[in-house]
Parts: structure tokens; sequence; C-alpha cells
């Protein structure tokens, strides 16, 4: 791609400018009306209307004002007692993976905490959803529900999990706070982490090994691999996914030693 | 072809005259013959074009002839005896008998052969032209072809069913040789030209008339048959041994069977064939059995080793490499071996108790202390003589194969590979081995090179090279060595410096400058600290004012990072403040003198005083004991005590007592300062053993120095030497020993993790993204010189460094697992 002129440049700073888009979107937007300025920033405005609309933004700030209780909320951040009043409004199980589905959503920086600006740019971000709780609900229901299948989604959420769950700026996360997540995402309506073949309990042998083996917390390497082994041991109960050269973690490849080991002894029982 | 008409007279006329030549030539009656005239008969006769009749009369005739006058008397010699005898293996007749019997039937195949090959080379002769017209006809064979064909045809092959067997006179010809090359091989005399002959009639026969090249009877025929019954007469002769010879008889058997095959295939029977039947050796003789052979109590190769049997081994090496180039069943043998005398090695040590000296050597303990009981070692010297006896053990070992390599297995590469792995494995599975070598230089370089010539100071050098070289966790032995030598460094220990600097260099050679970079610093601090106090002298001097209490001062000036630990302060120098030791005023203001002087070149240094690593020599005036009027405490005894730093410390605490005073354990302890460990030791060693009692402690028992106990200055000390060296004593020193090693364990394997951190991210940082396994791989090679990291470390060390976002998780294009360089 041959570099922008300084026409194409102007151009492009003047889009920036006016619409409050990225570069990105605006060199796009150019490119397609051949860099004639004002053809770009009116298809601009016709295709963002319906759902970046600043009158989207204004409702959603509304919606979050109603929820906030001026006693005790700060101005952009809805305390313990209003994120909790919501969450259960919009139908979110607080012991379930909804919690930190509804979290990875709002983009909340930590548990029992909504931000205006999260709740703004994540609702938003939903194609079609009006700024309304029951609206909210219902999409937040469909969303509950493709969690199981939707490994993509589910990913982000349980990341997410790491994140949220951290306790002040903590760079991991505590073995019992871990353990109460996995119980939580692994379980309906997230994904269940049995095998898919002869139902290994991959879950309780998992928490089983930690509480046994396993004294430091969890780090987010940890967090993350552990999700991906989850998924792989889901499929393939004989674990022939893993092996000794691989780049596993450490607690992975004591998991995996630990569960034959004992696999054998339950044989030769 | 009909011969064209009115030839006929003439074509039988030529012919009737050959007939008669032909007749004559086999009843070895040609002498009057003319084969210039015979010649032309048979020349005409080709012109004439009856060539082809010529051609069938004569070979009608042969077969004629062979029924008639060869074939009868071979038969006669085919007795039922012999084929009995021969074929179905029918006992009865004596090997004599059965040698004679056998002897007589192959002389009678050689007679009529040569006849027969005779006659038939003076036939062709004579149908020389009938030969080369033949060049034109290629439907038919040569004559000669198929006359010498006639006797494999006729005789060889003809059945025997009159003699009531169905096998074939070449069968009978066959198992007679055999026969009485198995009665060779048993003992026997036999007619070595005969049988020869008698192959070689093999040899010249070919399978058909076309005599091709490889078909040669011998190798159809013969060959297989011949290797097939050496095969089972080795096969049987090779079980027999396993019952009734040990190992070495086999070798030597072997060996000389193999050489025998070799001569018999000159001498006997064909030199075509001699790869062949030696393969057949070596397949039964050796390969089958060999690892019975070298498993034998006492005679196997075990015993062989450990007996140095080197012309057992020698032959042994030969007969292994012409069965197998890797040598597999010789190269494990001897592995298994140095592992286990490796292993032998450690477990002696283990239990030999080493706190009685056993030599006289060593009794002089690494410290150099005279022992105040001769024949108990302290836990250090102790330590010193299982390290020596480990490397000379592990020497005399390496030595011994060496030896067994250089005469007994030609040097050979593989064995030298193996033998050099066996020995870097159980070194390596030895856990004191890097301490051990350490030690072993250290105790050399101490005393044990004393007196010796400079060819046996090298020889000391080359062994500790040798060891070193095996050594697998290079940098622990560098721990040890850094440790060792600032020992020898800071108490003048060192026989010799040039041997020291001889030893850097060689270890440079060895492993590189950046081994031995700490070690030079330390010679390097130690030169600039004799010119540092020699400087400090000359400005005291010139300061003018002379003092007449002045103490001496000798420094040494450490630079922190190429000195171990130890030395620098049990603390380490970051917290060194809180284990100061207050210092008597005397020695604060030098102190104070010399930083002063210290830093007028060297702005902004900062000095840390370490007690625990310096010695002191004081005075002592012990004065006379009143109301004694002879004897040495009648008078002022003088002594000059050469005392650590702590201990002159703790001395100068009693100048100022007045008699009949004592000082509390615990007081001594607050007004110096001075870590309780290392004061016990002070305080063991000034009161405890009777050369060195310059302080009485209150229970005269001979354990250590605790706190609680009270301490008083020894007036009525006395000693026959005037200068008095009090040892350093560690009195809680087994223990701390063990302490020790696990310290030095513990900061290795610190050291090993930042080592690795430092790996993955140089490796990292230059690759920006790796996969998981090359990682791994690069990072051993880069920490191979040092140590051989474990990969279980190196993934902890990725999973801590992703953990400190150094690096993170990725994928490479076939979905391997990698890693990225965070900037």
């Amino acid at each position: 791609m041959a570099p922008p002129s300084s026409v194409q440049k102007a151009a492009l700073a003047s889009f920036v400018s006016i619409t409050g888009a990225s570069d990105k979107t605006a060199t796009r937007y150019l490119k397609n009306t051949g860099y004639k300025l004002n053809e770009a920033v009116d298809s601009f405005f016709s295709a963002n209307a319906g759902t970046s609309s600043p009158n989207k933004e204004a409702q959603l700030g509304k919606l979050f004002d109603s929820l906030r209780n001026d006693a005790e909320d700060q101005k952009d951040i809805l305390g313990a007692d209003s994120s909790m009043t919501y969450l259960n409004a919009i139908g979110v199980d607080l012991e379930g993976a909804s919690l930190f589905l509804a979290m990875e959503l709002v983009q909340a920086p930590t548990i029992g905490e909504i931000t205006r600006e999260g709740f703004i740019k994540g609702w938003k971000g939903q194609p079609g959803v009006d700024a309304k709780i029951e609206a909210q609900k219902q999409y937040f229901k469909r969303l509950v529900d493709s969690l199981s299948f939707d490994r993509d989604l589910f990913r982000r959420v349980y990341r997410y999990a790491f994140v949220v769950g951290r306790e002040g700026d903590q760079r991991a996360l505590s073995l019992e706070n871990s353990i109460l997540y996995w119980e939580m995402l692994f379980k309906k309506p997230g994904q269940i982490w049995t095998g898919s073949v002869a139902g290994v309990n991959w879950l309780s042998e998992w928490i089983t090994f930690l509480r046994e083996k396993w004294t430091r917390s969890v780090s987010r390497d940890m967090w993350n691999q552990t999700f991906e082994f989850a998924t792989k041991s889901i499929d393939d109960e004989s674990l022939s996914f893993w092996n000794e050269d691989g780049a596993w973690p450490g607690v992975i490849d004591e998991f995996v030693a630990w569960y034959r080991e004992k696999s054998e002894m339950d044989v030769d029982a | 072809m009909a011969p064209p008409g009115g030839n006929t007279d003439e074509f039988e006329q030529c012919w009737e005259k050959l007939r008669e030549a032909l007749h004559d030539i086999h009843t070895r009656n040609a002498g009057n013959l003319s084969f210039e005239q015979l010649y032309r008969y048979s020349y005409k006769i080709v012109l004439r074009k009856s060539g082809a009749k010529l051609y069938d009369r004569v070979k009608q005739f042969e077969e004629k002839w062979f029924a008639d006058e060869v074939i009868p008397p071979i038969r006669a010699l085919i007795t039922t005896n012999l084929v009995n005898t021969t074929l179905e293996g029918v006992p009865g007749s004596s090997p004599v008998e059965r040698r004679a019997m056998g002897e007589r039937f192959l002389k009678g195949v050689r007679t009529s052969w040569e006849n027969h090959n005779m006659s038939m080379n003076m036939i062709a002769d004579i149908l020389m032209y009938l030969e080369r017209g033949h060049s034109q006809d290629h439907s038919r064979p040569l004559i000669y072809a198929t006359t010498i064909g006639l006797f494999r045809d006729h005789i060889l092959k003809s059945s025997l069913k009159e003699n009531g067997s169905d096998c074939r006179v070449f069968d009978i010809l066959n198992a007679t040789i055999i026969d009485q090359i198995n009665m060779e091989r048993e003992g026997d005399v036999i007619d070595k030209a005969l049988l020869r002959s008698c192959v070689s009639m093999l040899e010249d026969l070919f399978a058909t008339d076309e005599e091709n090249e490889n078909d040669q009877i011998y190798v159809t025929d013969f060959e297989p048959i011949y290797l097939y019954s050496s095969r089972l007469f080795y096969k049987a002769e090779c079980e027999k041994l396993i019952r009734e010879a040990d190992t070495s008889a086999w070798l030597r058997h072997t060996q000389r069977r193999l050489a025998e095959e070799a001569e018999r295939c000159q001498t006997t029977v064909s030199p075509l064939t001699l790869q062949k039947i030696t393969n057949v050796v070596e397949e039964e003789l050796i390969v089958k059995h060999s690892e019975e052979f070298f498993n034998l109590e006492g005679s196997g190769i075990k015993a062989m080793l450990d007996f140095d049997r080197s012309e057992d081994l020698s032959i042994l090496y030969q007969l292994v490499a012409r069965v197998d180039p890797k040598k597999a069943v010789l190269r494990n043998a001897l592995v298994t071996r140095v592992i286990e005398r490796g292993t032998e090695i450690e477990q002696v040590l283990r239990n030999t108790d080493f706190s009685i000296a056993q030599q006289a050597g060593a009794e002089q303990a690494p410290d150099g202390t005279e022992k105040p009981k001769p024949k108990t070692l302290n836990a250090a010297a102790q330590q010193t003589a299982a390290a020596i006896k480990w490397v000379d053990d592990v020497l005399a070992l390496k030595d011994k194969f060496d030896r067994l390599w250089s005469t007994c297995f030609a040097e050979d590469l593989i064995l030298q590979t193996a033998l050099t792995k066996s020995f870097s494995d159980f070194i390596n599975s030895f856990d004191r081995s890097s301490e051990y070598v350490s030690l072993f230089i250290d105790d050399n370089l101490k005393r044990g090179i004393k007196g010796k010539t400079e060819a046996e100071v090298d020889i000391v050098l080359d062994k500790a090279i040798t060891l070193l070289r095996y050594l697998g966790e290079k940098d622990k032995f560098e721990q040890y060595y850094q440790k060792h030598l600032a020992r020898r460094l800071l108490h003048s220990k060192s026989e010799s410096q040039e041997v020291e600097q001889e030893m850097i260099s060689r270890m440079k050679r060895e492993l590189g400058n950046n081994f031995t970079q700490k070690f030079e610093g330390m010679f390097r601090d130690m030169r600039t600290s004799k010119e540092t106090t020699e400087q400090y002298r000359d400005h005291i001097r010139g300061l003018g004012d002379v003092d007449e209490r002045r103490i001496e001062l000798h420094i040494s000036v450490l630079a922190g990072n190429n000195w171990p630990k130890e030395v620098m302060g049990r603390t380490g120098l970051a917290d060194g403040l809180k284990a100061k030791p207050i210092y008597p005023r005397e020695i604060q203001g030098l102190q104070d003198s010399f930083f002063k002087f210290y830093s007028i070149n060297r702005n902004g240094r900062v000095l840390t005083w370490l007690g625990g690593a310096g010695s002191a020599d004081i005075k002592c005036t012990f004065p006379k004991i009143p109301g004694k009027a002879s004897g040495p405490l009648s008078r002022d005894r003088r002594y000059e005590i050469n005392v650590t730093t702590y201990g002159m410390i703790v001395l100068m605490l009693f100048n100022d007592l007045g008699e009949d005073e004592w000082l509390l354990f615990e007081d001594i302890e607050e007004r110096t300062n001075i870590p309780q460990p290392e004061l016990i030791n002070v305080l063991t060693s000034l009161s405890v053993i009777k050369t060195y009692r310059v302080l009485l402690k209150e229970s005269q028992t001979k354990t250590a120095a605790k706190p609680g106990d009270r301490f008083t200055f020894n007036r009525e000390f006395v000693s026959k030497a005037i200068k008095i060296k009090v040892p350093s004593i560690n009195a809680v020193n087994k223990v701390e020993n063990e302490e020790e090693r696990q310290e030095t364990d513990k900061k290795n394997e610190e050291t090993r993790m930042y080592v690795t951190d430092a790996a993955i991210v140089r490796i990292m940082k230059q690759r920006k993204e790796l996969g998981h396994s090359q990682l791994i791989t690069e990072v051993i090679q880069v920490l191979a010189s040092r140590f051989k990291p474990d990969v279980t470390l190196i993934k902890r060390r990725i999973e801590a460094l992703i953990g400190r976002d150094y690096l993170e998780r990725s994928e490479l294009a076939d979905g391997s697992p990698a890693y990225q360089y965070v900037a």
C-alpha cells in the first residue's frame, strides 16, 4: 500500500476531527469515497446513526443514573449494593458463570463495582438492545445460554474472571478464590469440565490435586492455561494431547502425573 | 544338417583315425600320435561341413568311454560302508579306518579326474579347428566343455541306485571331503593336498556347459553344504564350550578356530570361501553366545577387567570388533563395570571412618594445625582425607581403564566415548564430587606438592583437570574452589604462588575466561593489598610520629564480587553492619588511620572490616607468679600468640581486667558484638586445649564454651614455644559443615535460577518469538558449560518470566506452543 499523500493526510485529519472516529475507520471511509471528505463524513454518520448515536449513549447514561443510589455511590460508579440490585434485575446468577459474563460485559474493575464508562461502552457494543432493564435482561439471558457452546465467549469470560477476581492489585489469585471461581465457571450454564466419553470429573480431580499438592497462589498464566487444559481434557480423556516436552506449566505436568498414578492405583485395587 | 553325399566315406575314414587317437589318449598311449595329422583330420571334417557330426561322435565316444572305463572303478570305491559312514553317519568303523576309506575314494576320484582332464585337453587340441568353428555356431557348448561336463554328469551326478541308496556320487564326495575336514578339526592329520585337488576339481567344473563364471560346482553345490555342516560343527562345539570351558578358554579357542579356518581355505578348501566360513565361525562361536561367556562368573568380562587380564581382553576386543562394529556387548559391559566400580568407591568412602588418621600424611589437617589429639581428625580434615581417597580411587580406576583401552582395545573411539560417559555419569551421580575435586586441589596446593619436582606437580595438576572435565556441575565446583582459594590466600596457606597460577591458567584453557574471572580477581586483590600495605607503612613512617605501641597492619582489601560469601561475612555485606564487631580502641585508631590513607586516592570507597577473615600476632606478657621461686612461673614470660582477629578482640578485653576478675560469656558477647557461633569457637580454642589455654574457663570441662561460662586470664600459662599459633576450632563443626553444604547448595540453586532466567531472556530478546522445544534446547546449550539444567527448572523459570511479563505464550504457524518476548 502506497503511503498516503499529504492531501490524503489532511483529509484524514479533518475526518477524524469531525467524527471522532479512529484513524483506521477514517481511512476506510475515505478510501470508499475516493478521499472526498464530505461524502465520507456523510456516509460515516448515516452508517453509525443506528448503533452509536449520541442518543443511545444518553439513554444508557440515564439508565445508569437511575441505578445509582445517591446516598452511597460516587457519581460514575455503582457501589456493591447498587451493582447487586442491577445484576439481579437483569437476571444474573451471582453464584455462577453468568456473574463473570456480566462483569466482562461491563468491564467491571472488581466484583461489585460497575463504572459508568464500562456500562455505557459495554451495552452500546451489543447490537439492538434498548437501554432498558427488561431488554437487557432478555438479551443477557440469550448470552448466558450461548456460554455452553460459544467457546470464544466462554474463554473471554473465563479470562476476565481472573482480572475481576483479583484482590486489590495482586498479581495472582489466591488458591481458595481460584477454586471457588473454577467451581462457578465449570458448571452450567458455563462449560462443564468433565470428560465427554467416560465422564471423568476433571474439575473435582483438579481441585483435589490442588488441595493436596499445591500451596501457592494461581498466576495469570496458570489460570489461563488451566482453561486450555480443561478444554482439551473434555475432548480427550486419555490426556494424549499432553506430553512431557510440551509447554504446559509445571502444575499441569504434576497434575497429569498425579492423576495417572492415582488411576493406576485404582486399577490395581 | 546332413553331410553332402560322397563325403561320407571320407568322414568315416577321418573319424576312424580320430577315434583311434582318442582311445590312445585315454589309455595313456598317445606318445606315437601325430597331433598335426590328427588336427588335419578334424580340419578336413569341419571343412566338409561335417563338424556337427564329429561333435556328436566325439561326445558319443566319450560317453561310452565313461560308462565302460571310468565309472566302474569309481563305483567300486563307493562301498556300502563308505556310504553309510559318510552320509548316514552310521558308526561302526574306527576313525582311522574311516579316514583311510575316505582317502581311497578321494584319490580314486582325483586320479580319474586328472586323467580325464588331461585327455580332454589333448583332445581339445586335436579338435581345435572344430572348437574354432564353434564360434559361428552358438547352439552348442564347446566340445571341451561338453566333454569335461561329462565328468560332472556321468560321474558326480550319477545316481547310486545300485548301491541301494538314492543319492549321487557327488553327495558321497562332498560328505567325504567334509568328513575329512571335520577329522582335521578334531585334531587328525589329513592329506590336505588330496582334498585341495578334489576341491579344485569342483572349482574347475561348472554347473552347466556354458561355464558361467559364477556357476562353479564348488560354489553352487559344494560350498553351501560345507558351510552348513561347519555351522553344525561349531554350534555343537560352542555348546560344549559353554558347558565345559571358561571365558578365557573360549576366547583362545575361538581365536584359534578363526585362524585355522583361514588357513584351511588356503591349503585345503578354496580361498573363495574364506569370508563365508569366517562368518559362520563368528556367528556360531562369538555372536550367539558372547553374552553368556561375558557374564561367566570368575572368568567373564568382569573378572578380566578386575584382574587386568589384558591378553584375554585384547582377544575379546578383536573378536567383538569382528562381529559388531558398534561393539555393543563389550561397550555395555564396560559401562556397567565402570559404574559399578564407581559406586563401590562411593560406598567404601561412606563406610570408611576417617576420624582416625590413617596415614601420617593425613594428620596435618588442611588448616595446617597441629592436632590437639593427634589421633583424631577434625571434621574438615576428615572431609579432606575422604576427598583425597575418593580422587585417588577414581583416578586409579580411570588409569586402569585408560590402560586397558590403549593396550587391549586398540584405542577404539566408540569405547572411549562410552568410557568417558560412564565415568562422567558416576562421578556426577555422587553429590560431593565438585567439593571433593576442589578439596583435592586445595590439599595439594597447601602441602601435597611440597618437595615435589615440576614433573610431579604437573601430574597432580593433570589429575585435577582430568576430573574437572568430568564434572557436570561446574558452577558448584567454582563455588567450592572460590571458598578454598580464599582460605588459602587469606591464611597464606598456599605452598606455591606459581602452581596456583598454573592451576588457574589450566582451568582457563579448559573452561574459558569466564570461569576463572573471580579467581583471578582474588589474586589481583591479594597483589594490590600487598602494595597497599607497603604504601601504608611508608605513609605512616612519613608521618614521623613513631609510636612505641604501634601496631603492624597487614591488610587485604577484597573486592566484594570476587570473594565467597563465607569470607565476606556470614550475613553478607548488605547487613554487615548488624554483625559488626566492636574493635578495641587501639585497633579502631588503626582502622581509621588506614581508611584515611586509603581514601586519599580512592574517593567514595567503603571498607568493611571482616573480623572473621584475619588474624593477629599478639605479644603477651605473663607476669611472674608471686611466691614461686623456681620453675618458669617464677619469671615473666613473653609469648607471641597468633590468633584470629576475633581472638584478638576477645583477648584484649582481658588486658584491663584485674586479678581474680572474671568475664561472663554474655558480657564478652555484648562488649565485642562477635556473632555467637564465632565467639564460641574463639573462646573454645583459647580455653579448652591445654597447649593454648591462655584463658581459664570456669567449668574446667573439656566441652565447648557456651553462654553462661565465665572466663579469666590464665596467669599460670606456660608454653615451651615462644611463638604459639592458636588453631581456629570449629566447636560446632559437624553440624555446621552439613549446614554449610546445604547453604552452598541453596545458593547454587539460586544462582542457577538467575543464570537460567538470564539465558532465557537473552535468547528471547534476540529471537522475539521461539517455539517451546527450541527454547528449551537453546537454553540447555547455553548453560551446558556451567551445569546440566533440567527441563523442569527451565520450565519453571519460563513460567516465572511469564508471570513477570517478560514473555507471553503464543503459537507457531503449525500450532505448536511458543513464547514471545515482551519488550
